[in-house]
């Protein structure tokens, strides 16, 4: 028994194993659409391998371009009980060069151990003449399927706007039954913007005047951002389309051939003029229609208040390629960054909406403040010119606060020590009166009139000066003279009166006569008004010793008694001496 | 005879009525400003100047029209004006505070030594004419002193006669001096309005030259030289450049 149930487990076993045996035969190939093919022709290239592995590696496609996949495929069936099981990658390859060419080696490892697919030579010769059989489906399909990219101005301005449109056309005979997108072009130089299709529509159009149904695939706008020939590339799509033919099924139904087809919208090349050159200084690079508006949300505040001040441009153009020109304001008003906003919705004739910058402001002082127009310049490409627009004109009053900042400190004094009026910092009044003087265009000073008011004073003075000082002269020359004249005299009597010592009245006569020339010549005293009392005073004024002084008046006193009373002769001596003695005295005094 | 006689009367009639006339002009723009009627009382203060005649009241009263215009290098330019007639009016150093809180443009004072400061403060006081009138009186009461001095017999009083007389001497000259420094800075010193939205500040008199910055309308300059239709001007702040002598408008 046991002997029996082994004969049967050894031959499961084989049985088992030989299955597994041959399930295990693990084949890997490279499978080829064909072997020969023009140059304008597609090659598919499948690598099939009959269990799941990993690390697919491909060959390096040399001399190929890839136009298509890897696209894998996995298929598992049971067959009576069997398994079949295929997994597939998918290369579509286009050759670039003629003449012989070889598909390497692709790897995959399977169970660890590593399977390489045989090299296959391919030869690609010169393009095929497509063939023109109605009933070769690769014909129909290039006959019936068509991607085509509309451009709406290929000759724009610089950051003009433009639109690309890109339309797959096919004939109503085929059906397009899956579209995948292998080359997206990329818009370099262009400031691109895509618009989204929220679903893909077939319409009916024409092209070549024959009726088609297309779907829009792609739409986007551009705006060049440099000027001269730009080239956009191509789109390539890969569309799977189902071919009627002219067999039939079990029902009398069309049976539809499935091909794959890769269309390119060929590559496009936009001119793109350079704007004129002789831009208004405040063009900042928009280009389209607008319009520009300067609002503020009050005009009238106290300071140090704060005030929204919002420059808007709207219209169509680039909108979102320049920025709103900025505000000027005093620099007495304090203003903050400003704040962008924008709305700005793009569809197929360009960018539409508006942008706008909002300053926020802040008044230090009282008055009024201009914020002055913005101006804005744009190129109009419609009418092939620049356009300047300005804003209004604003003014912001502000109402209450200090004037400068110097008077700043006049205000809080003022509202501490009484809460008297603000008034002192209003804009004063004009004035009700005023004395009008001629506009004298030449200028007081270095005149005629300046000099002479300067001048004619000072040589006035001068000339009185001089005319005294002449005046003073002569008069001092003439009291010299009679001065010396009066010396002359008194020395020529006190001569005479030494003569006549011994005759008395002459000598007292003459002595007299001495005396009051003496005065005459020092004191200026005239010979009418000798009188005791007044020569005393004058010899008094002029500090005269006391006692030579009163000597003096005693001689003189001598004198006049002389003539009635006698006198002795030493008297008449001594009186000669007194006089010679006083008048050397005097003299050296005087 | 009689003719000339009675051309001289008609001559003189004339300047009396002129004068009149200009004296309505005045009160009847002070009528047209108080009604909101600015560019008429402009009209009429400019026709009184046009006439021959001008004073600070007037400029400033220009002054004010512009500035409830809005025109601030206008308001600026008569209230600078004023200033140069009667350099210490409080009105006009006033509304002269809120025109120029208009400006644009910020120009910082560079700072000056306290000397020339103290002198510029000094100078300020008077007008060039009041310094040299000061200057003559001086010189007269000078003068009579010097007089009192020289025929002074008694030599206490000559001592202080002398004293008096040399101090009014000194104060004539230093007057005197003022005025005229005054006059000459102010020559040497033109200072313009720019009138003109936006003005380029070049380094050299011509198109080619680099544009430095830009200054706006209203703001005072100092002009140092000029060359042909270029201008170079110095601002407060210690920059200077040429621009267009179109664009400002000397105060003179």
């Amino acid at each position: 028994m046991k002997l029996r149930f082994y004969i049967f487990l050894f031959f499961a076993i084989t049985i088992i194993s030989n299955v597994n045996a041959q399930d295990d035969t693990i084949s890997f190939e490279a499978v080829l659409s064909k072997k020969s093919l023009g140059i304008n022709e597609n090659l598919r290239v499948d690598f099939k391998m009959n269990k799941d592995g990993d690390n697919f590696t491909p060959p390096s496609f040399n001399g190929f371009t890839v136009v298509g996949g890897p696209n894998q495929s996995v298929s598992n069936m049971w067959v009576n009980g069997k398994r079949t099981f295929s997994k597939s990658y998918t290369y579509f390859l286009t050759p670039i060069k003629k003449g012989p060419l070889t598909i390497g080696q692709a790897t995959i490892e399977i169970d660890e151990n590593i399977y390489k697919t045989l090299p296959v030579k391919i030869s690609v010769s010169e393009s095929v003449a497509v063939s023109k059989d109605p009933n070769d489906p690769t014909y129909v399909v290039n006959e019936n399927l068509h991607l085509v990219a509309e451009i709406s101005n290929t000759n724009p301005y610089l950051n003009e706007g433009i639109s690309i449109v890109y339309k797959l056309f096919y004939s109503p005979q085929i059906n397009v039954t899956n579209v995948g997108e292998i080359e997206t072009p990329e818009f370099e130089n262009f400031w691109s913007q895509n618009i989204k299709i929220p679903r893909l529509q077939i319409e009916r159009g024409s092209f070549k005047g024959d009726n088609y149904n297309f779907v829009t695939w792609k739409k986007t706008v551009l705006y060049p951002q440099k000027s001269g020939k730009l080239d956009i590339l191509p789109l390539s799509l890969d569309v799977s389309v189902d071919v009627p033919t002219n067999r039939r099924d079990f029902f009398g139904n069309r049976i539809y051939n499935q091909v794959s087809k890769k269309v390119t919208a060929g590559k496009r090349s936009i001119n793109v003029k350079a704007l004129p050159v002789n831009a208004p200084e405040s063009f900042n690079g928009a280009v389209g229609k607008f319009d520009i508006k300067l609002n503020t949300n009050k005009t009238e505040l106290n300071a140090s208040e704060s005030l929204q001040a919002t420059v808007k441009v709207s219209g169509k153009g680039n909108l979102k390629l320049f920025s709103p020109p900025s505000v000027q304001v005093p620099s007495s008003l304090e203003k903050y960054d400003p704040e962008y906003n924008e709305k700005v919705s793009t569809s197929l004739t360009g960018m539409k909406g508006f942008i706008s910058n909002t300053y926020t402001l802040v008044p230090q002082f009282q008055g009024k403040y201009p914020v002055s127009s913005v101006e804005f310049t744009f190129f109009n490409p419609q009418l092939n010119k620049y356009e300047t627009i300005n804003s209004d004109d604003l003014i912001i009053n502000v109402l209450e606060g200090p004037l400068s900042s110097d008077n700043n400190i006049n205000i809080t004094n003022t509202q501490k020590s009484q809460n008297i009026l603000p008034s002192i910092n209003q804009f004063k009044f004009i004035k009700t009166n005023s004395d009008l003087v001629k506009i004298n265009s030449n200028p007081f000073i270095y005149s005629l009139s300046f000099y002479l008011i300067l001048i004619f004073p000072v040589l006035a003075i001068l000339l009185l000066f001089i005319f005294f000082k002449s005046k003073n002269i002569t008069n001092s020359k003439l009291k010299e003279s009679r001065s010396r004249r009066a010396n002359k005299l008194a020395k020529k009597y006190l001569s005479d009166a030494r003569k006549n010592l011994e005759n008395k009245d002459v000598f007292y006569i003459a002595l007299e006569k001495a005396l009051h020339n003496f005065l005459k010549s020092k004191l200026f005293i005239e010979t009418s008004d000798y009188s005791k009392e007044k020569i005393s005073r004058l010899l008094y004024s002029k500090d005269i010793e006391k006692e030579s002084l009163e000597l003096f008046i005693k001689l003189i006193e001598n004198c006049e008694f002389a003539r009635f009373t006698p006198a002795s002769d030493v008297e008449i001596n001594n009186d000669y001496e007194n006089a010679v003695k006083v008048i050397t005295k005097m003299d050296k005094e005087i | 005879m009689k003719k000339i006689i009675i051309l001289c009367s008609f001559f003189f009639c004339g300047i009396i009525f002129s004068q009149t006339e200009n004296e309505v002009r005045f009160k009847s723009g002070v009528e047209l400003y108080n009604k909101g009627d600015y560019n008429e009382a402009i009209n009429l203060f400019v026709k009184i100047i046009n006439n021959g005649e001008h004073s600070d009241e007037l400029y400033f009263n220009l002054g004010n029209c512009y500035y409830k215009l809005n025109d601030i290098p206008n308001s600026i330019y008569y209230f600078e004006k004023a200033l140069k007639l009667n350099p210490n009016d409080k009105d006009i150093l006033n509304n002269l505070t809120y025109s120029q809180n208009m400006l644009i443009d910020k120009i910082d004072q560079l700072p000056s030594n306290q000397l020339s400061d103290f002198i510029n403060y000094i100078s300020m006081f008077f007008s060039i004419k009041q310094w040299l009138v000061l200057g003559i009186v001086f010189l007269y009461f000078f003068l009579i002193l010097f007089v009192i001095y020289f025929f002074k017999k008694d030599s206490n009083a000559k001592k202080n006669y002398f004293i008096l007389s040399s101090t009014f001497f000194c104060l004539t000259i230093i007057f005197i001096l003022t005025g005229v420094t005054k006059f000459e800075n102010q020559k040497s010193n033109i200072q313009a309005i720019i009138f003109e939205k936006k003005i380029d500040f070049r380094t050299e008199p011509n198109y080619r030259s680099e544009i430095q910055f830009n200054l706006h309308e209203g703001t005072k300059v100092n002009i140092i030289d000029e060359l042909d239709d270029w201008v170079s001007v110095e601002l407060s702040n210690g920059a200077s450049g040429w621009m267009e002598s179109k664009s400002i408008k000397k105060i003179d």
